[in-house]
This record gives structure tokens, C-alpha cells and sequence, in this order.
């Protein structure tokens, strides 16, 4: 295993690093412009609706007490609009935050970006071994494959969640200038950043298994850096698009569809904010990573979020899925893939 | 060294969607020996020792190395060199060998990499090296970790002169200590040089089996011998 870890050195791993890097803060950063977007209008509409200003415009044509009432409703409807934005966009200051930040690292490589760059190491540390020719000369040595792919899912998953911990620190050290950059809303009273990077990190790694298991198999049964990297990709993609397949409610706004929708980032919704559709599609891969991971699955509560979560439920025949059962379907997911390797690539020739 | 210090393919068969590439070939090297794996291309001598080293599964037929079954654990006291040298190109010849001979002390890559040649770039990227120096690499991590039995396809490819000299050198020393060792080529003087028998493939079939006399396997004089015989055997890929 030590040595198999000195391919932790090879250009690609840094490579994978650096894009890791450029594409979380990417990512963060639109997140980081809405929420502070989101919490500007509050805020400009908590102090306009006070301002005598505004008051002579918005009452040119009623009675005082017409007034005062039209006034009163606005102000209810613009803090109903902050305290939503408090409760929901809690992610938003957890970025700014050492311990918060971790949350939000795990809750972004639960996504398609997990996928990708689990694809990316895996093409690296597997796929770079085929076209070298080094996994050959390592077969040869080997008594048992079944040793080899497990040398090679352990460091897949390592390596991915080493990822994991350099994300972090990049996050956590890019904080002071996200809160000089952001002034985003401010966390609910009562909010632990901690446990939230908690739960986050303890569910993440779980997702972050499944995700190494399937670039690992993809790239021991494919042979190839690149089509590794697209077939893994494209597996990611299409057990999340599976979930979003189901369809957003006929109530979501116009930004349901946007690209974001296909990242899951959020903060974890309570569990009683985790509908799910009946049907076929509850049980795909995306779907089980979803509700192990409590992003909300039903888009109608969502829809002023972004970056939005990936697998959009329907809102119309709402049937609450137990994480419980998101973590069995993953876990059976990952014993099945690995057996059919193992099983398969057991008994393929090696030629390159 | 153990005493079951072979290389056997016992009537080693592969067929692949219905064609058959090898079919019952069957040698063996004892301990100490070097035997010559000779044929034309395509006549199925590296199918063969793919099977040998476990690489590719055999249709029938066993393959066996230090008395034990392949794949087994005697495949970790096998050397082999198959194909174009299997290396990290960002590493040097120090890091390969920390990654590809793991069990091999680091203490020693200085001497083993002086055996090949390549002390003095042991520690230059890979990439900078040359098809022979890339060569003489494969060989040191074949040989690291003092394996029992050494299976090495075409292991001369790419060598200069002076290496192919080294290599003949190092080659019957590994075998004067003891260590089985198959060697395909296709240079008949350089196998009448180094191997003490030698097996003939042809069409996925052994054709011949015989030992080279002293003189002939010292390349002491009439190289054309085993030139003849050899061409007299595999004569279609002449005439066609």
C-alpha cells in the first residue's frame, strides 16, 4: 500500500488538486454573490420601508391609516423574506467559517463534483497505470487481482478524500476575504457550524466511498485515462439526471431547470423536508445519495436557492424517503459494483 | 534459492473466440538453466508467457513456476519483463523502483542500479531516459527482489552493443546463482551466446526442443547453426 501511495506523487493527482480548487471556489463564489444578492434586497427593504422617503411615495394616495397598514404588511413580508433566508441559506455563512467550511466542502464533493473529480484520480492513479504499462508489471507480481483492486479502491478513496481535507483548508483559509467580499445572511440563533460539519463530513464519507468505488471499477474495467474519466462522468451524471428526471413541480419558478440544479450543495434539510415520488427513479443512485445526505428532494421549497439541489423531486405525491434507506441503497450499490469487478476483471486478460 | 526453482508450461493452450493462438505447449526450466523461447512473430511466444506470468488466463493446460500453480503466490518471486518496459515517467529510476519493487531495501538501489548501468542518472526523470536506459530499468526492477524464476520477453530490445553485452553478463550470473530463466528473442546470435537450450515455437505449437552444444551456446563459432536449424523449422515465414 506504501508504495502504491507514492503514485499519490504523479502530475495528474496535483492536477486534479488544482482543478478541485479552481472549480469548489468557482462554485462558491456564485453561491456566495447570490446569498449576498438575496440578503441585499432584505436588507435595502427592511431600511427603504422605514425611510420617510419611501413612505411619502408609497402613501401619495392613501389615508394615513391605509398607510400605515399597506406599510406594516410590507415589513411582515420583507422579514418573513429574511427569516427564510436566515433559516435557508445557513451554508452561505457556514463557507465563511473555519469548521463550517468543511461542512460545505463534503456537501459540494456529495455532488456531481465528487463524481468528476473521483473520475479525475482515479484516471490518474488507474488508468495513467495502463497506459505506463506499470499495472503489468504489478499484475505480474500479484498473486490475487481481488489484492489489486483493493490496493486500488483504497487509493482512490485516499487520495479523494485527502481532496476532501486540501478543499477544506483552502475554503477555511479563503474565509476572512469571503466575509470581506460577501456580506451574506447571518446563521439562525442556535446553529452549530460544528455539527453541521459534523453530519456533513460523517455522511459525506460514506458518499465519497460510493463515489471511489465507482471510478475505481470504471477505470479497471475500461483501461483508459480519458474514457475512464468520461464513462465514470457519465454515470454520475446520468444516476443524478435520473433523479431530476422526475420532474419539478408545476409550481417551481423559471430558475428550477438552471444548471445548479444538477449540484447539490445545501445545507441538509430537516428530515421531514425530504419528500420523495414514487416510482422507479426513488431508487437510483442519485436519488439514495440524496437522501442520505438530507438535501431536499422536492424543489417547491428551493427555488430562490443557489446553487440549487441536484435531484428534484415531485412535489405532487410527496412520500418521505428514510435516510436509512438512501445509505442501504448506496451501500448495496458499491457491494454489487464490486463484486461484478472483481468478478470481471478476475478473469480478463491483461494485454497492455 | 528453492528447490523448486522452475518455469513449467504444461500443455499450455489459449484460445481466443474460437482461435486457437497456443495449443499444448509444454517445456520446462530447470533451476540454473536459461532457456532460449524462440518463433517467428506471431507464432504465440508472448501468449505463452502472458499464461506463465498470469496475466492472461490459459484455455487448458497449467502453468507452474517455483512448484507452484499460477497465479499463486510464486508469481512474487518472479521477475518478468513482458512487452514495452512498464515505468512512471515522472519518476526516476529510484522512485520506479520504490513503487514497482517495494519489498527491494532502498539501500541497495545504488548497487542494483550499478548493475544495470544507471547509477549515475538513478536519480534523473524517467522520461529523460532512452529505450535501452528505460530497458535497463525493466531488467533492475525484475531482478529486484531476488526472484527464484525470471521470465523476460524480448529483454534485449532497445539495448546498445555494450548493454547487450551487460545484460548476457548479468543474465548467466542470475542463472550461475541458481535462478530458472526464460528468454524469448529474435536475435539467434545472442541466444546461442547466453541460453543452454532452447525451445522452438511455431504456429502456437513447440516445434523443437534441444540444448545448444558448449560451443554453440557460447557463440564460440558456427552462429548459423542454430540459424539453420531454426530457419528449417518455422521455414513458412520464409516462403510466405
Amino acid at each position: 500500500m506504501r508504495a502504491e501511495l507514492r503514485n499519490l506523487r504523479a502530475p495528474g493527482v496535483l492536477l486534479t488538486v488544482l482543478a478541485g480548487i479552481a472549480l469548489l471556489f468557482a462554485l462558491i463564489g456564485l453561491g456566495q454573490h447570490h446569498d449576498a444578492t438575496q440578503w441585499e434586497i432584505y436588507t435595502d427593504g427592511s431600511s427603504q420601508l422605514r425611510s420617510p422617503e419611501v413612505r411619502a411615495t408609497y402613501c401619495a394616495n392613501l389615508a394615513p391609516a391605509e398607510c400605515d397598514a399597506a406599510i406594516a404588511q410590507e415589513i411582515r413580508w420583507n422579514d418573513d423574506f429574511g427569516r427564510e433566508l436566515v433559516r435557508d441559506h445557513a451554508y452561505g455563512a457556514a463557507t465563511q467559517r473555519p469548521i463550517g467550511a468543511l461542512g460545505v466542502v463534503m456537501g459540494w464533493l456529495s455532488s456531481l463534483l465528487g463524481v468528476v473529480l473521483a473520475a479525475a484520480l482515479a484516471a490518474v492513479l488507474i488508468g495513467g497505470e495502463w497506459a505506463s504499462g506499470t499495472a503489468r508489471v504489478r499484475l505480474a507480481r500479484t498473486p490475487r487481482r481481488l489484492d489489486f483492486v483493493a490496493v486500488k479502491f483504497a487509493s482512490v478513496l485516499i487520495a479523494l478524500v485527502a481532496l476532501a481535507g486540501v478543499l477544506w483548508l483552502s475554503l477555511a483559509a479563503a474565509g476572512p476575504v469571503l466575509r470581506q467580499l460577501y456580506d451574506v445572511p447571518p446563521t439562525a440563533e442556535g446553529w452549530s457550524a460544528g455539527h453541521y460539519a459534523e453530519v456533513q463530513a460523517g455522511r459525506g464519507l460514506v458518499v465519497l466511498t460510493a463515489y471511489a468505488g465507482l471510478a475505481t471499477g470504471v477505470a479497471l474495467l475500461v483501461r483508459s485515462s480519458l474514457a475512464s474519466f468520461a464513462v465514470t462522468c457519465m454515470v454520475g451524471l446520468a444516476a443524478i439526471g435520473s433523479s431530476a428526471a422526475k420532474g419539478a413541480p408545476p409550481s417551481r419558478s423559471s430558475n428550477a431547470g438552471m444548471p445548479g440544479a444538477l449540484i447539490a450543495t445545501r445545507f441538509p434539510a430537516r428530515i421531514d423536508k425530504v419528500p420523495a415520488a414514487k416510482g422507479a427513479l426513488d431508487y437510483s443512485p442519485g436519488f439514495w445519495v440524496a437522501s442520505w445526505m438530507r438535501y431536499a428532494t422536492n424543489g417547491a421549497w428551493r427555488d430562490h436557492v443557489w446553487p440549487d439541489t441536484f435531484p428534484m423531486g415531485n412535489a405532487g405525491d410527496p412520500v418521505p424517503l428514510d435516510p436509512a434507506l438512501g445509505l442501504l441503497g448506496l451501500l448495496g450499490a458499491l457491494l454489487v459494483g464490486a463484486l461484478i469487478t472483481v468478478a470481471v476483471f478476475a478473469r480478463r486478460d491483461v494485454r497492455s | 534459492m528453492s528447490d523448486h526453482t522452475t518455469i513449467v508450461a504444461d500443455r499450455l493452450t489459449k484460445r481466443v473466440w474460437g482461435r486457437t493462438l497456443v495449443k499444448d505447449v509444454s517445456f520446462c526450466v530447470a533451476s540454473g538453466q536459461v532457456m532460449g523461447f524462440l518463433g517467428p512473430n506471431g507464432a504465440g511466444k508472448t501468449t505463452t508467457i502472458r499464461m506463465l506470468l498470469g496475466l492472461s488466463r490459459p484455455s487448458g493446460g497449467l502453468a507452474i513456476l517455483s512448484g507452484q500453480r499460477v497465479p499463486g503466490p510464486a508469481l512474487t518471486r518472479t521477475g518478468s519483463l513482458v512487452d514495452r518496459p512498464g515505468l512512471h515517467t515522472w519518476a526516476s529510476a529510484s522512485g520506479n523502483l520504490r513503487s514497482l519493487a517495494p519489498q527491494f531495501a532502498r539501500s541497495e538501489h545504488p548497487a542494483l542500479l550499478d548493475r544495470v548501468g544507471l547509477r549515475d542518472v538513478g536519480t534523473k526523470s524517467v522520461r529523460a531516459y532512452s529505450q535501452g536506459m528505460k530497458q535497463r530499468l525493466a531488467l533492475a526492477i525484475a531482478i529486484a527482489n531476488g526472484p527464484d524464476a525470471l521470465v523476460l520477453d524480448e529483454p534485449a530490445n532497445g539495448l546498445d552493443p555494450a548493454g547487450v553485452r551487460d545484460f548476457r553478463e548479468l543474465v548467466r550470473g542470475l542463472a550461475a546463482e541458481g535462478r530458472a530463466i526464460l528468454v524469448s528473442s529474435h536475435q539467434l546470435a545472442e541466444v546461442e551466446r547466453l541460453c543452454d537450450v532452447v525451445v522452438v515455437l511455431d504456429r502456437g505449437r513447440v516445434v523443437d526442443e534441444f540444448t545448444l552444444s558448449p560451443d554453440e551456446a557460447r557463440g564460440a563459432g558456427a552462429s548459423s547453426v542454430l540459424e539453420e536449424r531454426y530457419l528449417t523449422l518455422t521455414d513458412h515465414s520464409r516462403s510466405g
